[in-house]
C-alpha cells in the first residue's frame, strides 16, 4: 500500500517511468503480394534454408500449399521421376519453414487413368471446408497435357478421381474460388500466355478465349519478357461488398538471361478483383529476388501480416522446394 | 562503408513530433472534463485552453502533474505496437496587478519522457496510425499574458514553441574508384534545432454569475525536416581521376508534423452550487494539411558521365484530402464534499473526435477512425494542510478511454501492396495532478 502510494505521489509530482523504444510498426497490413526473401541460412535450425523439401535423387516441384491450424503448412506437390518422366502428387506437412517435415512425404496422388499416361502433377488445392478438398492436377506428357480433378471428403486422407476427368486440355492448373464461381487458370503448350476457364460446378469449365496474362516481349527487361507460367491463385476476401474477392495471381516468368543463350526464371504477380481481368505488380520487377538461379512453381499462403511463398528452384540438377517470406 | 552511411543518413528516422497535449490533454482536471475547458479550466491548464482564463487566478499556482496514455490500435484485428505517450506536466502561473489592472503571466509545459522530439518521415505508403504516429511524442512549451478588462471580460494570449531540424552532411576529397577503400574525404555535418513559434489567445466573458463564455484560437504550424547531403570530390585514383570536381546534392524535405489551426468555443454553466457543466466545440482546420512523405532532390555532376545519368523527377506526392473537424466535448464537474477543510469534486466527460481523414483507398495509408471518449476523474481540495502550505492544495486524478470506431479501408487498385483493411483501437489514459496555491 505504501509503495502504491509512493508510486501515486511521485506521479503527481511529475516523475514517472523512462525509456520506450519506437514503435508503431509491428504488424502492418499486407496483401501478401510481395516482395519476398528467401529464408536465410541458418545454422542452428534442422532445414536447409532456403529449402524446406529436398531429395537429391528425384525432381520436387510445383508446391500447392495449405495453412495448418497450428500455424505449420501442409504443401502437396510434384515428385517427378528424371529418368523416365513420371510423376505423382506427394504431400508433406511442415511446422514451419525452418524445420525439416513433421508429416513426412508421402503419396498422394497417382497415375491410374490411361489419360494421365505416367504423369499426376502440378497440383493445385481448394479447401471448400468439412474436411471437403479439390485437387485439381495434371496429367499426361508434357505436349498434350490435361487437367483433372479428384475430391477428397476426409481432409486429404484419401482422393477420389473425378468421372469427367479430363477437365479441359492444358497443364499448370491453378484454382480459385470466386463469388460464384470457380476459375481455372492454366498454361496451353499450344498458345503463350495464362489462360482462364471458368465454372459453376467446378467441373464444366468454359474457357475465356484470351489469355488474362501475356509474356512482355516489348519490355526486354521485364521478368516475364519471354514466358509466362506456372500460375498459382491467393484469393482473399476484401471489405467491399461490390468486390468481394481479391486474386492475387502468382506466376512464374522468363527473360533472357545475363549470359548468351540462357534464359531466366522469376516470379511475378498480377492482382485482378474479378479474377479475369489482371494488373501486373512492381512493373518489370519479380515479387522473390531474380536469381540466378531460376525459381518458379510459386505456392503462396497470406499470413497475420504477411505472406509465405514456397517455390522450386533447380540446384545440382534436382528441384526442390524453398520458401521466402514477406515482409 | 561510406556510400551506406550516406544512405543511412538519408533514410534515418529523424528528430521531432507530435502534440500529446492536443491528442491526450493537458493537466489533472481538464482531461477528466473530457477538454471542456476553453471557458472552465481552473488551473495551469488555462496555458493551453484559453489563456484569458489566466486573469482570473487570484494566486500564484504551480501545476505539476504526470500524464500517460497508452494506445492498442488494431489493423485486421492485430496490434501495431504504437508508443505511449507519458509525461511531465507543469505549470506555473502568477496574477499581478498594475495600475487597476489585473492580469497574470504564466507557462505550461508538457514534456514526454520518452522522446522530447521524435521525427519519422516514412515512406508515402507506409501504413500509420496518422494522428497517433508522431503527433503524441513531442514537447509542448507555452508562454502566455493575461488581462483582466472590467469585470466581465479577460484577452490573453501569447507563444507557443516548436523545433525543427535542419541537417547537412558535407563530404569532400576523392572518391576511389574503382576500389573505394582508396577514397579520401572529409566528412563535416551541420544540424541545427531551429525554433518555431505559433500565437494561442483566448477570450473569457463573464456573461452572468454563472455561465462564462470562452473563445480561443491556437496557430497551426508545419514542421519541415530539411537534410542535405553534398559529396564535392574527384572520382578514381589520385594521380589519375576520371571525374574531377564532381559533385552530389541530395536535398530531402519531409512534413514530419502539422497541427492544425484551432478554434474553439465554450461555455461553462455553474447550474447549482455544487455542478459545473462545460461545453466546447473546436474547429480543427486538417484541410491544410499535405501529404508528408518525403521529397527528395538530386543533381549530380559527374562531368563526362552526365549524358549518362538520367535522373527522372520525383513523382508529385497525392493530395492527402483531409478536411476539416469539429469536436464536441461536454464535462461536467460535481461537488461531492463540501467543508471548511476540503472538498472533492467528481468529473465525468464525453467528446467525438470526427476523424479527418478520408478512406485511404489509394497509395496513401494514412490511418484513423472516429474517436470516442469516455472520461472520469476526482479532484481533491485541502486547505491549510499544513503551516507552510496554509493555501489550498489540490489533488487530481483522471482516467480516460478513447474508442475508435472500426472502419474499413478498400483499394481501388487491384494491386495495392497493402490491400484492404479494417482499424479500430482503444486508448486508456491516466493522470495525476496537483496544483499548488501561494
Amino acid at each position: 500500500m505504501r509503495g502504491l502510494l509512493a508510486i501515486l505521489l511521485c506521479a503527481a509530482c511529475g516523475v514517472g517511468p523512462f525509456d520506450d523504444e519506437p514503435g508503431g510498426r509491428d504488424n502492418l497490413p499486407t496483401r501478401a503480394a510481395g516482395p519476398y526473401g528467401k529464408t536465410e541460412i541458418d545454422f542452428d535450425t534442422p532445414a536447409d534454408e532456403p529449402y524446406v523439401l529436398e531429395d537429391a535423387s528425384v525432381d520436387m516441384r510445383d508446391p500447392a500449399p495449405l495453412a495448418r491450424q497450428d500455424g505449420g503448412f501442409r504443401i502437396w506437390f510434384t515428385r517427378a521421376e528424371p529418368d523416365d518422366g513420371s510423376a505423382a502428387i506427394w504431400y508433406a506437412e511442415l511446422p514451419d519453414v525452418r524445420s525439416v517435415p513433421d508429416v513426412p512425404p508421402a503419396v498422394a496422388l497417382a497415375a491410374s487413368e490411361p489419360w494421365e499416361a505416367s504423369f499426376v502433377g502440378e497440383p493445385s488445392v481448394l479447401d471448400l471446408g468439412g474436411g471437403h478438398l479439390v485437387l485439381y492436377y495434371r496429367g499426361g506428357p508434357a505436349d498434350a497435357p490435361s487437367i483433372g480433378r479428384a475430391d477428397s471428403m476426409d481432409d486429404g486422407a484419401s482422393w477420389q478421381k473425378s468421372a469427367a476427368n479430363p477437365l479441359l486440355d492444358g497443364a499448370s492448373p491453378a484454382a480459385a474460388l470466386l463469388a460464384d464461381r470457380t476459375a481455372l487458370y492454366f498454361v496451353d503448350p499450344a498458345a503463350p500466355g495464362i489462360h482462364a476457364a471458368t465454372s459453376a460446378d467446378g467441373l464444366a469449365f468454359d474457357r475465356l478465349p484470351e489469355p488474362v496474362i501475356e509474356p512482355r516481349p516489348e519490355l526486354a527487361d521485364a521478368f516475364d519478357a519471354r514466358a509466362v507460367f506456372d500460375p498459382y491463385a491467393l484469393v482473399t476476401a476484401t471489405l467491399d461488398d461490390s468486390e468481394p474477392v481479391h486474386v492475387g495471381l502468382f506466376f512464374t516468368g522468363t527473360r533472357r538471361g545475363a549470359d548468351p543463350g540462357t534464359l531466366l526464371d522469376a516470379i511475378g504477380y498480377a492482382g485482378s478483383y474479378d479474377g479475369i481481368t489482371f494488373t501486373r505488380f512492381f512493373g518489370a520487377e519479380p515479387v522473390l529476388e531474380p536469381g540466378p538461379p531460376s525459381d518458379g512453381g510459386a505456392g503462396v499462403i497470406s499470413v497475420a501480416a504477411g505472406g509465405v511463398l514456397f517455390f522450386h528452384e533447380l540446384k545440382l540438377t534436382r528441384y526442390r522446394i524453398g520458401a521466402a517470406l514477406h515482409p | 562503408m561510406r556510400r551506406w552511411l550516406l544512405l543511412a543518413i538519408v533514410a534515418l528516422p529523424r528528430a521531432a513530433a507530435g502534440n500529446p497535449v492536443d491528442a491526450f490533454g493537458f493537466g489533472g482536471r481538464a482531461p477528466a472534463m473530457a477538454g471542456a475547458q476553453t471557458a472552465a479550466a481552473a488551473d495551469g491548464s488555462a496555458n493551453y485552453y484559453n489563456p484569458a482564463l489566466l486573469a482570473t487566478f487570484d494566486d500564484i499556482r504551480v501545476d505539476v502533474g504526470y500524464q500517460t496514455a497508452v494506445p492498442s490500435l488494431f489493423v485486421n484485428g492485430l496490434d501495431l505496437g504504437v508508443d505511449s505517450s507519458r509525461g511531465l506536466a507543469v505549470a506555473l502561473s502568477s496574477p499581478g496587478q498594475i495600475g487597476k489592472v489585473h492580469l497574470a503571466v504564466s507557462g505550461g509545459l508538457f514534456l514526454p519522457d520518452q522522446h522530447v522530439l521524435r521525427a519519422r518521415a516514412l515512406e508515402a505508403d507506409k501504413p500509420r496510425f496518422a494522428l497517433y504516429d508522431n503527433r503524441p511524442q513531442r514537447l509542448f512549451l507555452g508562454a502566455n499574458l493575461a488581462f483582466q478588462i472590467g469585470d466581465r471580460l479577460a484577452i490573453g494570449g501569447g507563444i507557443a514553441y516548436m523545433a525543427k531540424t535542419v541537417a547537412a552532411v558535407d563530404l569532400v576529397g576523392r572518391l576511389g574508384f574503382p576500389d573505394p577503400n582508396d577514397s579520401d574525404l572529409a566528412l563535416a555535418i551541420d544540424a541545427d534545432v531551429k525554433e518555431i513559434r505559433y500565437p494561442q489567445a483566448g477570450v473569457l466573458f463573464h456573461a452572468t454569475p454563472w455561465l462564462d463564455l470562452g473563445l480561443s484560437y491556437r496557430g497551426g504550424y508545419k514542421l519541415i525536416l530539411e537534410n542535405t547531403v553534398r559529396v564535392l570530390a574527384d572520382v578514381g585514383r589520385e594521380d589519375d581521376p576520371v571525374v574531377e570536381n564532381g559533385r552530389l546534392e541530395l536535398f530531402a524535405l519531409a512534413q514530419d508534423l502539422f497541427q492544425p489551426q484551432q478554434w474553439s468555443a465554450g461555455l461553462a454553466a455553474r447550474l447549482t452550487h455544487r455542478l459545473l457543466v462545460a461545453f466546447d466545440a473546436s474547429l480543427h482546420r486538417w484541410s491544410r494539411f499535405e501529404n508528408p512523405a518525403t521529397r527528395i532532390d538530386l543533381d549530380i555532376d559527374a562531368g563526362m558521365f552526365n549524358d549518362l545519368i538520367d535522373i527522372p523527377d520525383t513523382p508529385p506526392l497525392p493530395d492527402p484530402h483531409y478536411h476539416d473537424i469539429v469536436i464536441p466535448r461536454l464535462g461536467v464537474e460535481l461537488r461531492l464534499v463540501e467543508s471548511a477543510r476540503r472538498d472533492l469534486d467528481l468529473r465525468a466527460g464525453y467528446s467525438f473526435e470526427p476523424t479527418p481523414v478520408p478512406e485511404q483507398v489509394g497509395e496513401s495509408n494514412f490511418i484513423d477512425n472516429d474517436k470516442h471518449t469516455l472520461s472520469a476523474g476526482l479532484g481533491l481540495t485541502v486547505r491549510h494542510w499544513t503551516d507552510i502550505l496554509p493555501r489550498p492544495v489540490r489533488l487530481d486524478a483522471y482516467g480516460a478511454v478513447t474508442l475508435l470506431a472500426p472502419r474499413s479501408h478498400h483499394k481501388l487498385s487491384p494491386v495495392d501492396p497493402v490491400g484492404d483493411y479494417r482499424s479500430s483501437g482503444r486508448l486508456v489514459q491516466l493522470g495525476l495532478s496537483s496544483t499548488w496555491h501561494f
